[in-house]
């Protein structure tokens, strides 16, 4: 009698077991195609949006151009892009340099006992084009 | 490498066994004059010192169409280059360029980052210097921009003057 049983037992086992397999391939088949269907029309959607978007076309600024940028004081009528009037010559870097070399030296005081007058202490130098 | 890195900038005040651990990892590297160590905006991986020569930090100034390079400060033997490497986001924000036959030694950062977590104390001592460094930078240019402004400042003060 207690044979049987058992058998009896392992067989609806073995059944439920397949059934139980059988509706996770069923659900994992579902659940994917419904996944891939939702991707698909996703993807359908943003093709069109983009069909019906116009083109942007971002013109990389030149640097010089990025450099002339509106100053605190400058006034309304300057606001033009036009280039610098000014050439960029060999004297014209040299005195740059003499005048970031001078303001360095003025400043380097100022960078060790940091205070009002050696934050303004004179450099002689002046940048101003005439 | 021992005997100049212990005199070194950044590395002062670091005893024996921290400037050994340094000196395993630094690689020297030639420049010939004119030639570039980095640029602006190259990616920072190697913190720099300069050993021999001379090295102009520089930055890019746009007029009129034409690139040229400004030097800004001429680093010596013992000073440091490129405290960019340490520091996010891990770029060059000057471009160095050696002014006569140079040689620098380099320090990858993440060897660097692996000495000061083998040895905290070398990596304290290296912070606080890199910090005064990068301070003194901070500063200088915090000046040198204030200075500029108060000229603008008189500048259109003495334009507005004029006009009335």
């Amino acid at each position: 009698m207690k044979p049987e049983r058992v058998l009896l037992l392992g067989w609806r086992e073995d059944t439920n077991m397949e059934a139980t397999i059988v509706l996770v391939l069923v659900f994992t088949f579902l659940v994917g195609g419904m996944t891939l269907a939702l991707a698909m029309g996703y993807r359908s959607i943003e093709e069109s949006r983009s069909e019906q978007r116009p083109e942007r076309h971002v013109q990389p600024a030149p640097a010089a151009y990025v450099m002339a940028g509106h100053g605190f004081f400058e006034r309304a009528a300057d606001r033009t892009p036009a280039p610098p009037a000014i050439a960029f010559d060999d004297a014209l870097l040299a005195q740059l340099e003499r005048h970031v070399r001078a303001e360095q030296a003025a400043v380097s005081q100022f960078v060790h006992f940091p205070s009002v007058d050696s934050l303004y202490s004179s450099s002689g130098t002046s940048l101003r084009v005439h | 490498m021992y005997e100049f890195l212990s005199h070194a900038e950044l590395f002062d005040g670091l005893n024996g066994d921290g400037l050994r651990q340094l000196a395993v990892i630094g690689r020297r590297r030639s420049l010939a004059a004119g030639e570039y160590a980095f640029l602006l905006g190259d990616r920072a991986d190697d913190l720099y010192l300069v050993s021999e020569g001379q090295v102009d930090l520089c930055f890019p100034m746009a007029l009129g169409g034409i690139v040229k390079d400004i030097t800004v400060e001429s680093v010596g033997p013992g000073k440091a280059l490129g405290w960019s490497a340490l520091v996010r986001p891990y770029r060059f924000t000057l471009a160095a360029r050696a002014t006569e036959p140079s040689e620098v030694v380099s320090f990858p950062r993440p060897e660097l980052l692996q000495v000061f977590d083998a040895a905290p104390e070398v990596g304290y001592r290296f912070v606080i210097k890199l910090a005064e460094v990068v301070g003194f930078r901070l500063l200088t240019f915090q000046a040198l921009w204030v200075r500029e402004l108060q000229r603008a400042v008189l500048a259109e003060t003495q334009h507005r003057a004029n006009r009335g």
